[in-house]
């Protein structure tokens, strides 16, 4: 009885350690963003974003926190926060969803992805299909993107005045470095 | 035993199933273990507020260039307004000035007032930050230097045009709506005219003047805020009987983008510390406040 005790603990254990092997953190990376106007380019880079992938179940989770991201000019980076992502109330931006497409984490590669799910900006949350690129190489994965955001989606608004400084959508680049999260 | 077995068995899926379900819980306890304090952002808008200096710093490798315009003496129920549009043909005083940011907390810049014909040196370092959960309040240091350069006999010797502002500038953004500032203020001029005695009293102009200065900003929308601020000069020299009073001034700021605009009305012609702490002698009571504004301009590089 004891040694079945004891063989059921160790496959238990070895099971969940199995499992926690699933899981990817981002170790390196950054989220930037760009607008484009006529008057005026903005854009913003932040080095901060966490993420995870459970490469068991192709779960994802991004956040990144709002006022890490960096301008150029100081009173742009004032601005962003204080009127437009009202960083104080939504202190963080967030992605949550599922990894669709043929990856075989075990193998090197580069595969075209799909994630689905929800982003959240603004504390507005949006549905949203994003487009992606994974490059798995020595147990190690990349992971690229680049999408678009509509501020309007995010009930982030525009003032008239400056209507012509800031563009209606935002392009969003995201690259990140995971590796196996101890 | 088969019990025990269940139950470590339980234990584990539940570890292994709130381990792997929910990524975004696992993120979001990281980042709040790693948040800490934040800098309280935009106490103020602007550098100053209407005659007070603000706890705001002009930011590292920008200029800032501002106009503050005082008309004349609005005077609504009296003669002198209905005569002069109620003071918008006149010009009380007007000043323009440069601020340079050398780094996010220090930043030196220069003016000239038309009263008085003031030139000044002025500089401000921000010491201390007002952090969320942390430090209430941030406090900068404010100086200044001004010359005179009025028509005067020759004898008048150049270290008699000089006058000093030290300034310690005190602030707390309590809410996303309310920031308030408390400004003890030195003021130093090396000459006064010390023949004029007070008619009451009998005191003198004094050369060294302490004062202290309240400022509030509220806002109403996400662009447009309600601002005053009010100094109470200590002297024995300045009084009501003496023609001397409070500069109070009451504004909206309104901000678009890159320019901060205010439309203030105030009793205090002057505008740089050296002229509206020891030079107040408007009243608001006798219909002598007088509208003004401030607009700046950021500019990066």
């Amino acid at each position: 009885m004891m040694k079945k005790v004891t063989f059921l603990i160790l496959l238990i254990s070895i099971v969940s350690i199995g499992y926690s092997q699933n899981l990817y953190k981002a170790t390196s990376g950054e989220i930037s963003f760009f607008s484009e106007t006529p008057m005026e380019n903005i854009d913003a880079v932040n080095k901060n974003l966490k993420a995870l992938i459970n490469t068991k179940n192709g779960d994802v989770a991004f956040i990144v926190t709002n006022i890490g991201f960096k301008f150029e000019k100081p009173l742009m980076e004032e601005h962003f926060n204080e009127n437009y992502m009202e960083s104080d109330k939504y202190k963080s931006s967030m992605f949550k969803g599922k990894i669709v497409g043929n990856v075989d984490f075990t193998k090197d590669g580069t595969y075209p992805v799909k994630a689905k799910g929800t982003l959240n900006i603004h504390g507005v949350d949006k549905k949203r299909e994003i487009d992606g690129e994974l490059t798995i190489q020595e147990g190690k994965i990349s992971m690229t993107s680049e999408f678009e955001v509509n501020l309007k989606d995010h009930k982030i608004k525009i003032p008239k005045l400056v209507v012509k400084n800031i563009s209606e959508t935002v392009k969003v680049t995201v690259n990140l470095n995971f590796e196996l999260k101890k | 035993m088969n019990k025990l077995l269940l139950l470590i068995l339980l234990c584990f899926f539940s570890v292994s199933i709130n381990a792997q379900d929910d990524l975004m819980d696992m993120l979001e306890d990281e980042v709040e273990a790693e948040s800490t304090p934040e800098k309280v952002m935009a106490t103020f808008k602007g550098i100053r507020l209407i005659n007070a200096q603000t706890i705001q710093t002009t930011k590292k490798r920008t200029l800032e260039f501002s106009i503050t315009h005082r008309f004349g003496d609005m005077d609504i129920d009296g003669p002198t307004g209905k005569h002069t549009l109620y003071g918008l043909e006149n010009a009380s005083n007007i000043r323009f000035s440069f601020d340079y940011g050398l780094t996010d907390k220090l930043s030196i810049g220069w003016g000239r007032s038309k009263m008085n014909e003031h030139v000044d040196v002025h500089g401000k370092f921000r010491f201390l930050e007002q952090k969320k959960g942390g430090m209430p309040i941030s406090a900068a240091y404010y100086v200044n230097a001004a010359i005179s350069p009025v028509s005067r006999p020759d004898t008048f010797e150049l270290v008699n045009r000089l006058s000093y502002v030290h300034q310690l500038i005190i602030a707390s953004k309590l809410n996303s709506a309310i920031s308030l500032e408390i400004l003890p203020t030195f003021v130093h001029r090396n000459f006064v005219d010390q023949t004029i005695l007070h008619p009451t009293n009998g005191s003198v102009d004094e050369n060294d003047l302490f004062a202290v200065g309240f400022a509030g900003r509220f806002k109403i929308t996400k662009r447009m805020a309600f601002v005053m601020d009010y100094f109470l000069t200590f002297s024995e020299f300045r009084d009501g009987d003496n023609g001397f009073y409070a500069p109070l001034a009451v504004g909206v700021e309104i901000e678009t983008g890159g320019h901060v605009f205010h439309i203030n009305v105030t009793n205090s012609a002057g505008i740089i510390e050296n002229d509206f702490i020891p030079s107040t002698t408007s009243n608001w009571g006798d219909g002598q406040y007088k509208l003004g504004f401030n607009i700046s301009r950021v500019f990066s590089f």
